[in-house]
């Protein structure tokens, strides 16, 4: 079996001749949780909306279950919320559910039984049965997330997820992201909320100005940043890093090329490293994500 | 077709809720009956018959660039079911509202053409009526890709006025020849070519209606263009 859900390479989309997206890579791996981070017009919604095909893209290639094509199949076993969704407002949210449901060919009592259900999880009980005309903007995302889980989907791809969330709804969203990759889900969440980001992801893909510009595992990086802060403010250790990796880590060089180019986290056990890094707090994503666009 | 049935009914829900369709409907019946009240069932037929395309045309109102600019495409349903059989919904949903309103408008004259006292009868020209009806539902959804609101349908209404002008204004005798339905030179037949694409309404006229094949010619190129439309088009928020 692949051990990537969704493979991006070399991804190009311009619109009106201004490149959006400049060549960009990277995977998700299978029952992760993977967070697409980066600031505004960085082109996350534009990767998402490829992904999804809802784009065609000028170059590149995207593949979604180790397959390059959007067929029904393979779309009926993704679970969407977009940043701001919408539905026909001349419907009830009972409606639209009804609708996915008989798209995604459920059987119409397990439909009512999960409609049931997802109405309970989300708070939509006495919504449920109105025209969406009447709804919030955060009910029609609670209505969102709903119909995203019915069919049980394998992957899940949510945008700007938290947007226009209460702190209870917010509450509800990340209590269900971690029981979906519980139960083997694999989830890719685009988001400005650095601290709910890391408080669910196990991976992220840091985008600016539509270049990937750091990507991996939030543990590892942490890590790496620890070694690169505490390299940095140390001349002996830049040294000795000189002489033995061939790595050089000098204030205007941004640190996130020195982690792609070398593998800096088998300096932790190693001697001088380790005191000098020992003595160094692991950063917050934020931290990191400062310092990376920060620099960039 | 399991995908396309329920989404037909989501269009259909869509046209029956539009104020626009509601009132255009009940004035295209209300000024029939106005004139069956005046003249007789067959005049006020052929009125209903003529104006009953714009129906269809009006039906066609919010249904491409609006919904894709509201983001009403951009959530899981439409992951789910292609572009192509969203299109073909619409056109099925507006074809069922379009073809019952006809007919119920065509039951009611005829009731109170009974109740008038006067003999009912099929006319013929309801089948040319519906030609024209589905040629302004792809017309319509065509123009739709590219103006918003009804603005489509409007912009058809004023290209057949100022194209009606201009051919008179051109050709002050093409009128007659339309009458004849005889086209003696090439300008004439590519003006008679010309008018149709734009008021097919033209073919109510006996001298025309043997050329009504060329509103099928027509109705096959706006489906192809239709179809290039749908695999070039995207789903971005204006």
């Amino acid at each position: 079996m692949q051990s990537n859900i969704i493979s991006i390479r070399n991804l190009v989309k311009s619109f009106n001749k201004f490149k959006v997206l400049k060549g960009i890579s990277f995977d998700v791996r299978y029952n992760s949780i993977t967070g697409f981070l980066g600031p505004n017009g960085a082109g996350k919604t534009t990767t998402i909306r490829l992904i999804l095909g809802f784009l065609n893209p000028d170059e590149g290639l995207i593949e979604i279950f180790g397959e390059n094509k959007r067929h029904n199949i393979i779309m009926m076993k993704i679970g969407y919320v977009s940043e701001a969704p919408q539905f026909y407002p001349y419907l009830t949210g009972r409606q639209v559910m009804e609708l996915t449901g008989r798209l995604l060919k459920i059987e119409l009592n397990n439909l009512n039984k999960d409609i049931e259900y997802l109405s309970k999880f989300f708070s939509l009980s006495n919504y449920i049965e109105k025209k969406i005309l009447s709804y919030s903007f955060g009910t029609i995302k609670k209505l969102a997330f709903a119909q995203s889980m019915l069919g049980d989907p394998e992957l899940f791809i949510f945008d700007e997820p938290y947007n226009g969330l209460d702190p209870i709804a917010i509450n509800r969203v990340r209590e269900m992201i971690l029981e979906l990759k519980g139960k083997g889900k694999t989830i890719f969440i685009s988001s400005h909320l650095l601290s709910e980001m890391e408080k669910v992801c196990d991976d992220v893909v840091l985008i600016n100005n539509g270049t990937i510009i750091l990507c991996g595992n939030i543990i590892k990086l942490k890590e790496e940043w620890r070694i690169i802060s505490a390299i940095k403010t140390h001349a002996e250790l830049k040294k000795i890093l000189w002489e033995k990796r061939g790595v050089e880590i000098e204030e205007g060089i941004p640190w996130i090329s020195v982690i792609n180019n070398s593998n800096l986290i088998e300096l932790m056990n190693e001697e001088p490293f380790k005191s000098a890094i020992s003595v160094k707090e692991t950063p917050s994503l934020e931290d990191i994500f400062l310092n990376v666009v920060g620099n960039d | 077709m399991n995908q396309i049935t329920p989404l037909t009914i989501v269009y259909l829900k869509k046209i029956y809720s539009s104020s626009l369709v509601k009132i255009l409907f009940l004035g295209i019946i209300g000024i029939s009956i106005g004139v069956l009240i005046h003249e007789d069932f067959k005049i006020s037929l052929s009125l209903f018959l003529f104006l009953s395309p714009y129906l269809f045309l009006f039906s066609t109102t919010d249904m491409v660039k609006d919904e894709i600019e509201m983001g009403y495409l951009d959530n899981r349903i439409f992951l789910i079911v292609s572009k192509e059989r969203i299109m073909y919904s619409k056109i099925i949903g507006i074809l069922f509202f379009c073809i019952s309103s006809v007919l119920i408008g065509y039951l009611i004259l005829s009731f109170l053409a009974i109740i008038k006292g006067e003999n009912i009868f099929i006319n013929k020209k309801i089948f040319i009526s519906l030609l024209i009806g589905i040629y302004y539902i792809f017309t319509g959804l065509f123009l739709g890709f590219f103006l918003k609101g009804a603005s489509n349908a409007l912009f058809l209404l004023v290209i057949q006025l100022l194209s009606f002008f201009l051919i008179i204004k051109i050709s002050p005798f093409f009128l007659s020849a339309l009458e004849r339905g005889i086209f003696l030179n090439y300008s004439e037949r590519i003006n008679m070519f010309i008018i149709l694409l734009l008021i097919p309404n033209f073919v109510f006229l006996e001298s025309i209606k043997k050329y009504s094949y060329i509103l099928l010619v027509n109705l096959g190129i706006i489906f192809l263009l239709i179809r290039f439309l749908l695999k070039k088009i995207e789903i971005r928020r204006g």
